[in-house]
């Protein structure tokens, strides 16, 4: 496998719940050294598309390939190469950050004595050293995010796969994201990227797929995304193609607020 | 490694339990397991008293006493297995929490799944065996004690006794297994995912009842299992493992030397001897049509177990029981009716709502309630079960109601001493505006609502018991004691459902003193009730008594309040 065959396709995914389809047609491709930004309103389907491609929900129509090889529904070769930071903080509580990282870097079968040192200087590095020992069930929101990129990062993976990954996280350790997932776009990892943050997205991606109702809007480069808003804001054009009125909908619940008759 | 790795991890869940709050989950585990090991052990030897102080045993009296015996084993193994596995429901199979982490690791699913079967299967074993351990250990030896024989002989009769209470316990585990698997089969993930709670719920609350009836209920005569169509059918199952046990142990007790008798004791030894020897086919097939059945149940709960397990499934379980039940409803017209401040509403809404959405506020509550309906039904009037003879009213009959309420007053107790979610209580902290005295009074109407819709569901049948005038007064009495008891379960909890308060280090050695005095306390105001309905005077004394006691206990609460408020400026 050369390194530019590892592309990771999604060819026209459907999933219906109930005869709904929650998310129609998706398609794209993803390389190696792309950071691609995912973005949508709640309910769009982003997760849903992500659970999808990481083999968490077998898609009702559409496959997922990577490297051109079938990993529709998990395939074990594929999940060695991907990261995973799912959209909730799920964690077993009753473990402690270190067992948790332990347990995850056994079931992936990864050396121990290197692996625990890679997860020590992970720990130091995104500030949980201390709090290694801890039950996860003391942990804070962003404590908990950490926990998921360490787990999500360890294994060195090709492909990394972030649900909203700034969630919880503080300013700093934001920035600290950013950065990571930019150096590892440099060194040949494809990554996407799902938030809702639209400033992260245009910061970090190279190109911007937008969904709303399920169904791909647009997919283009954040240029020629933001031409779509007459300010050339990215955050504007988000909101054009989500077809959402932000300041007619907070004036609206300004005066539900305010209005006390 | 691997496989290893993931079979402690999910033995670990089993232990870990949810339903246990973080303060206070290893002592809770603790106790639970020195309860497991001691409570076995105290009741062996209390069953086995009768065997050793039977001067001339003889038999025929050992094969059919052993059977009683039996029957209140097996019964046992059965309900606490499966009302453990009743507990454990949601780490039975692969949660949504295990899919979401390890459906993308590079596992195989087949893995994951035999790790999670063996999981399960070691579990079952190991707390099958733990629970029926010294019972079988001790209970054949204890029973054939009187008689001199070979002690190989104690070999089978051991076998006998753990064959059938480890059938029964894994016949219950199973059960339970089977019944989840084969509903989410039935139902779909989305609707078993929605009703799984209140399920779970039901099921506790039925084993936990049969399970504090069973030895008060099984401890009489077992001869009917002697006789092909006879006893009562929710007891068929319990008598398959019994009558396994009595065909394996029937061979070591059938060549038992019988000593010389008097006249009177011979003959009634010949006739259960006769009786036990006819009735041997009919138990053999009993035995036998139990192993088919417990073969079948296995053979269900594994396959239909292994087609679900095929695929990962990310919906949580029991997160519309609110919804389902209607308890929102209901919820806002009961504190429609009872309070118009928003703050008492709050509280009472959060109450109700949490009881019957949070599981382990819903276990807490269902296991004191459980408790204390198998202990009403033991001690309701005898009239009711057909003794038309019974006309005088008896003093456990009056003593049934404050069981039953201290119960559910004991139920709410546990529940509201638990934070719903400490994650959560910051909003008791944001919203305080002086107002938590409200906020403790609307959890306190819950109760009393409780204890008094209680009580109305008893009238009727004291009323069919006792006429309509005394039940009235019972009534009476009841609500004004059940008043007391909330006033007294509520003291010292400032913050109730915000907070928890860990049981206290010295409970687990008190706790059997406090139990006792508990039983002293409520069969004293039995007696004191039954003196005070002979006359109207006496029961509004009685009944304003207990109200000006409640009141009294609510002054000095409210005090205390103030002075912690006062003292925190």
């Amino acid at each position: 496998m050369t390194p530019d065959s590892r592309t990771l396709e999604a060819h026209h995914l459907v999933k219906r719940f109930h005869g709904h389809a929650a998310v129609s047609n998706v398609s794209f491709a993803l390389r190696p050294g792309e950071i691609l930004g995912y973005l949508g309103p709640n309910g769009s389907g982003k997760s849903l598309t992500l659970k999808m491609l990481t083999g968490l929900i077998d898609p009702t129509e559409g496959r997922v390939t990577y490297s051109g090889i079938d990993v529709t529904g998990g395939n074990l070769d594929f999940r060695r190469r991907f990261g995973y930071v799912p959209e909730e903080p799920h964690l077993y509580p009753f473990l402690s950050g270190r067992e948790y990282l332990d347990l995850v870097a056994g079931l992936r079968d990864l050396p121990t004595r290197a692996m625990r040192l890679r997860i020590d200087a992970l720990l130091e590095r995104f500030g949980l050293a201390e709090a290694a020992e801890q039950s996860i069930s003391a942990y804070s929101k962003g404590m908990k995010q950490k926990t998921l990129l360490i787990a999500a990062l360890m294994h060195d993976p090709e492909l990394l796969i972030l649900d909203e990954p700034e969630s919880g996280l503080d300013v700093g350790s934001i920035l600290v994201l950013r950065h990571l997932v930019r150096v590892l776009a440099e060194r040949g990892r494809a990554i996407l990227y799902s938030s809702h943050i639209v400033e992260n997205v245009e910061r970090l991606c190279t190109r911007v797929i937008v969904l709303g109702a399920g169904r791909v809007i647009v997919d283009g480069s954040v240029d020629s995304i933001r031409t779509i808003a007459p300010s050339g804001s990215l955050e504007e054009a988000f909101a054009t193609l989500a077809a959402q009125r932000p300041d007619s909908l907070a004036s609206e619940i300004a005066d539900i607020v305010t209005n006390h008759a | 490694m691997r496989r290893r790795l993931l079979v402690g991890h999910f033995l670990n869940q089993f232990v870990e339990n949810d339903l246990a709050p973080d303060v206070d989950r290893h002592q809770i585990l603790a106790v639970a397991a020195a309860t497991l090991i001691t409570v076995p052990l105290f009741a062996t030897i209390f069953m086995s008293v009768k065997y050793l102080m039977q001067p001339l045993q003889s038999p025929g009296w050992t094969e059919i006493t052993t059977m009683g015996d039996q029957m209140i084993f097996c019964a046992t193994s059965l309900l606490v297995s499966a009302a453990i596995a009743t507990l454990e429901w949601d780490a039975l199979a692969l949660s949504p929490r295990d899919s979401v982490i390890l459906g993308v690791l590079p596992l195989p699913r087949e893995e994951i799944v035999r790790a999670k079967v063996q999981a399960l299967v070691t579990f079952a074993a190991a707390f099958v065996i733990s629970l029926n351990a010294l019972p079988t250990l001790l209970h054949p030896p204890l029973t054939v004690a009187n008689f001199s024989g070979n002690p190989l002989l104690l070999v089978p009769l051991v076998l006998a006794h753990a064959v059938s209470t480890g059938m029964a316990g894994a016949f219950g585990f199973a059960c339970v297994v089977g019944l989840r698997e084969v509903l989410f089969l039935c139902l779909g993930e989305r609707t078993f995912s929605r009703i799984a709670g209140t399920i779970r719920s039901g099921l506790l609350f039925s084993f936990l009842v049969l399970l504090v009836l069973a030895p008060i209920r099984l401890s009489g005569p077992t001869t009917w299992m002697l006789e092909p169509g006879k006893g009562p059918l929710f007891l068929q199952p319990v008598s398959w493992f019994v009558a396994t046990h009595a065909v394996l142990a029937s061979r070591v007790l059938e060549i038992l030397p019988t000593p010389d008798l008097p006249e009177r004791l011979s003959a009634e030894e010949n006739r259960l001897r006769t009786q036990y020897r006819r009735g041997l086919p009919h138990l053999t097939s009993l035995a036998l049509r139990g192993i088919g059945v417990f073969a079948v149940v296995l053979t269900i709960s594994i396959s239909v177990y292994l087609r679900n397990a095929r695929r990962f499934h990310l919906l949580p379980e029991g997160q519309d029981t609110n919804t389902v039940l209607g308890v929102s409803r209901i919820s806002d017209a009961v504190a429609s009716i009872l309070t118009n401040k928003p703050a008492t509403r709050a509280g009472l809404l959060f109450l109700i709502r949490t009881v019957a959405g949070n599981p382990s506020h819903r276990v807490y509550v269902t296991a004191f309630v459980a408790t204390g309906l198998a202990l009403l039904i033991t001690m309701a009037p005898a009239v009711l079960f057909g003794d038309q003879g019974a006309v005088t009213i008896q003093k456990t009959e009056l003593v049934a109601q404050t069981l039953m309420l201290t119960a559910v007053v004991s139920g709410f107790r546990a529940a509201i001493r638990t934070s719903a979610d400490s994650r959560a209580a910051w909003l008791f902290g944001i919203a305080e505006t002086g107002n938590h005295g409200e906020f403790r009074k609307g959890v306190r109407l819950g109760v009393i609502t409780a204890v008094v819709a209680t009580v109305l569901l008893l009238f009727p049948l004291h009323a069919a018991a006792w006429g309509v005038s005394i039940a009235a007064a019972h009534a009476i009495n009841g609500a004004a004691l059940g008043w007391l008891l909330v006033e007294i379960a509520c003291a010292s909890v400032e913050r109730p459902l915000v907070w928890t308060i860990p049981p206290s280090d010295g409970l687990n050695t008190v706790g059997v003193v406090l139990l006792g005095a508990t039983v002293i306390v409520v069969l004293v105001l039995g007696a004191i009730e039954q003196v005070a309905l002979t006359a109207p005077t006496a029961t509004a004394a009685f009944a304003g008594a207990m109200l000006l006691a409640a009141a009294a206990v609510r002054y000095f609460n409210e005090q205390n309040y103030r002075a912690a408020a006062a003292a925190q400026g």
